[in-house]
């Protein structure tokens, strides 16, 4: 009876571990292409009267099993920033914060909370830490840190934390399993940083760059920042540059005006590595001079204000392009 | 013989349904608006100026206020439309005019009409007259006529319409802008005369029995877009004249765009103006204009306490840091 018990349990064991490897494997972030993800939707992009606006609060996309893209609704802030979460085996990171303050017109702990929380019940991870990460010092990218403040096995990476700088000179990040590169890029927010993920093969450029007006503060130094991201891009395989908003539209050079918070034609938020070099040609045509350029997928600006309109370009829009003239 | 029992029938309940609202009519007395001092009215402490988060708003889609029982004056929330334009409904004896009809076309999300029909309806009610209404226009701009399409297949209603000839038309101008045209609102009367600068259609009325001067878009706290500088500075100088001539208590119009702190405006597009000045301005500020006409060189923006001046900007040009 007892030996027949034994044979059961020795031919199920192998069974059971199989069974148990395939939903208890952890994440192994390894592989010589980008792990694959979905993009293929439209981001919620507001109404044409916010107070009418019936889209969720934060939206959500899984780019897939260990990479969240959040967006803030541009009904609750026109900035409309992007958040990235990131899982590694022992720690998660969050890549900005949103530009509301408020949790209950932006649930950002609530929607972070109920990611990780699924995520460590899909992948059988009982302990996680969470690094909560401003790219930047803007806006539009640190309003929501206070809601982690309280928030247990958590570490908030504000600009001029002791954390922050200990990590600055880290220069890396590890989430177990999961490394990612920081580089520091001034320039137009001199507490500004990239990072750059080896699994997805992303990029995260945050405000440095971005499909929108990049307004620089300090000529030199976002030339440098360029250059640096140029040669880490061609010592590293990178798919996309993940920036932190969209102000573009997809008509090429058209960007939408600053406060707009009906953006029904955006400009998709991945933008091609490629890009870095014509936005380095760009700078170095400027030459720091007062300028604005205009380019199908970004605006460099330089010594103007970020609301600040160019007469001369594009020289001709056709007609259809054209947009609604309010006053 | 069926045939002419019928006719006489229809002629005998016309003829008493005529004559029934004659009674009417006459039961209601007339209203005068004569009066030798200007009608008394107020304007409220706060305006909606719409909320931190748009998309929890929780005001009206428009705001009505009674300046006075004759005098309305509506404004469309901020989290519909940073606009957040200014409209006015006046009424006469047996006629109303609505000026404006704001940045949002749909009924839904912006439900002007209904708004507008429920004043009307109230108003009639109280004062036992039915009144024609005239759609009217300060100027022909987008954020200002969105919702004129609401009002095209409403009875008893005159559009006025929005090209410069059907403006000109429906006012009587045979000599835009100098002319002062005399408008008879129910004898309640109106002085319209021509203020381009800012649309080159754009009118301003001063009220004789309010005493209140509406300078639409050409004169309002906030940033003065002028597309024709020679014609605004003629259009000021009209404006000033016109006060000269009458008693004016404030003038009115379309736009706050002004913080309380002078010369710092919320930057275009903002949705939330906490810190809002009064929507009336003084006859002060009207000769601070008047003396910025000679001040102003050239193109370019020009800050004033209560005002700035956009001469030849583009209209989303702003100056954010």
């Amino acid at each position: 009876m007892n030996a027949k018990r034994h044979l059961i349990l020795a031919l199920l064991a192998p069974l059971v571990s199989l069974l148990g490897a395939a939903t208890l494997a952890e994440p192994e972030f390894i592989g010589d292409s980008p792990a694959p993800g979905n993009m293929r939707f439209n981001w919620i992009h507001g109404s044409i009267s916010a107070k009418a606006n019936s889209d969720v609060r934060i939206q959500v996309h899984r780019y897939n099993e260990h990479t969240y893209i959040l967006r803030e609704n541009p009904a609750i802030h026109w900035e409309a920033p992007f958040m990235y979460l990131l899982f590694g085996k022992t720690q998660a990171v969050l890549l900005d914060t949103g530009a509301t303050t408020e949790s209950e017109y932006f649930p950002l702990r609530d929607t972070v909370d109920t990611i990780i929380a699924r995520w460590q019940r899909a992948n059988h991870v009982e302990y996680l830490e969470l690094a909560v990460l401003p790219l930047g010092s803007d806006f539009s990218q640190n309003q929501g840190a206070e809601q982690f403040a309280d928030r247990p096995n958590t570490k908030v990476l504000s600009v001029g934390s002791m954390q922050r700088e200990q990590l600055l000179a880290q220069r890396n990040l590890d989430l177990g399993g999961r490394t990612l590169s920081l580089l520091q890029t001034p320039g137009l927010d001199e507490h500004a940083v990239c990072l750059y993920d080896p699994w997805t093969d992303f990029l995260f450029t945050g405000n440095v760059f971005y499909p929108g007006r990049l307004v620089i503060r300090d000529f030199e130094a976002y030339k440098a920042s360029l250059l640096s991201l140029l040669a880490f891009k061609n010592d590293n395989a990178v798919k996309w540059l993940m920036g932190g908003r969209i102000e573009m539209s997809d008509y090429p050079g058209v960007d939408y005006r600053l406060r707009s918070n009906f953006r029904p034609r955006e400009h998709a938020l991945q933008l091609d590595a490629a890009l870095l070099d014509e936005a380095y040609q760009i700078v170095q045509l400027m030459n720091g001079s007062t300028d604005i350029r205009i380019h199908d997928h970004f605006i460099v600006m330089n010594g103007v204000g970020r609301g600040a309109r160019d007469y001369g370009y594009p020289s001709y829009t056709p007609e259809r392009f054209r947009q609604v003239r309010l006053r | 013989m069926i045939k002419v029992r019928h006719v006489l029938g229809i002629t005998v309940v016309s003829a008493a349904l005529f004559a029934m609202e004659r009674a009417v009519s006459i039961t209601a007395a007339e209203l005068d608006f004569s009066s030798p001092i200007a009608a008394e009215g107020s304007f409220p402490e706060v305006w909606i100026h719409g909320s931190k988060s748009a998309m929890d708003n929780t005001d009206p889609p428009v705001q009505v206020h009674a300046y006075n029982e004759h005098t309305f004056i509506l404004r469309e929330n901020k989290a519909i439309n940073y606009e957040g334009a200014f409209m006015y409904l006046l009424f006469g004896n047996h006629k109303a005019l609505l000026i404006d009809q704001g940045s949002t076309s749909s009924p839904a999300l912006f439900p002007l009409r209904d708004v507008v029909d429920g004043v009307i309806s109230e108003w009639e009610a109280k004062h036992g007259q039915s009144v024609e209404l005239i759609v009217a226009n300060s100027h022909l701009h987008g954020d200002h006529y969105a919702a004129w399409n609401q009002f095209v297949d409403r009875p008893n209603t005159i559009m006025v319409g929005l090209t410069h000839e059907e403006v000109m038309d429906y006012w009587g101008f045979t000599s835009y802008p100098d002319q002062r045209i005399e408008y008879d609102l129910g004898g309640r009367k109106l002085i319209v005369t021509g203020s381009p600068g800012h649309q080159s259609s754009e009118l301003s009325m001063y009220d004789t029995w309010t005493d209140l001067l509406y300078t639409g878009d050409m004169f309002y706290r906030g940033r003065l877009y002028l597309d024709d500088w020679e014609a605004w500075v003629a259009s000021i100088r009209r404006l000033r004249q016109l006060a000269d001539e009458y008693p004016v208590t404030h003038l009115i119009n379309n736009h706050i765009e002004m913080t309380t702190t002078p010369k710092v405006d919320y930057p275009i597009g903002t949705t939330w103006q906490p810190d809002e000045p009064p929507m009336q301005m003084t006859l002060s500020m009207l000769d601070v204009a008047v003396k910025a006409v000679d001040e102003v060189p050239g193109p370019g923006i020009y800050k004033y306490d209560d005002f700035l001046i956009y001469n030849e900007i583009p209209w989303a040009y702003t100056t954010d840091p």
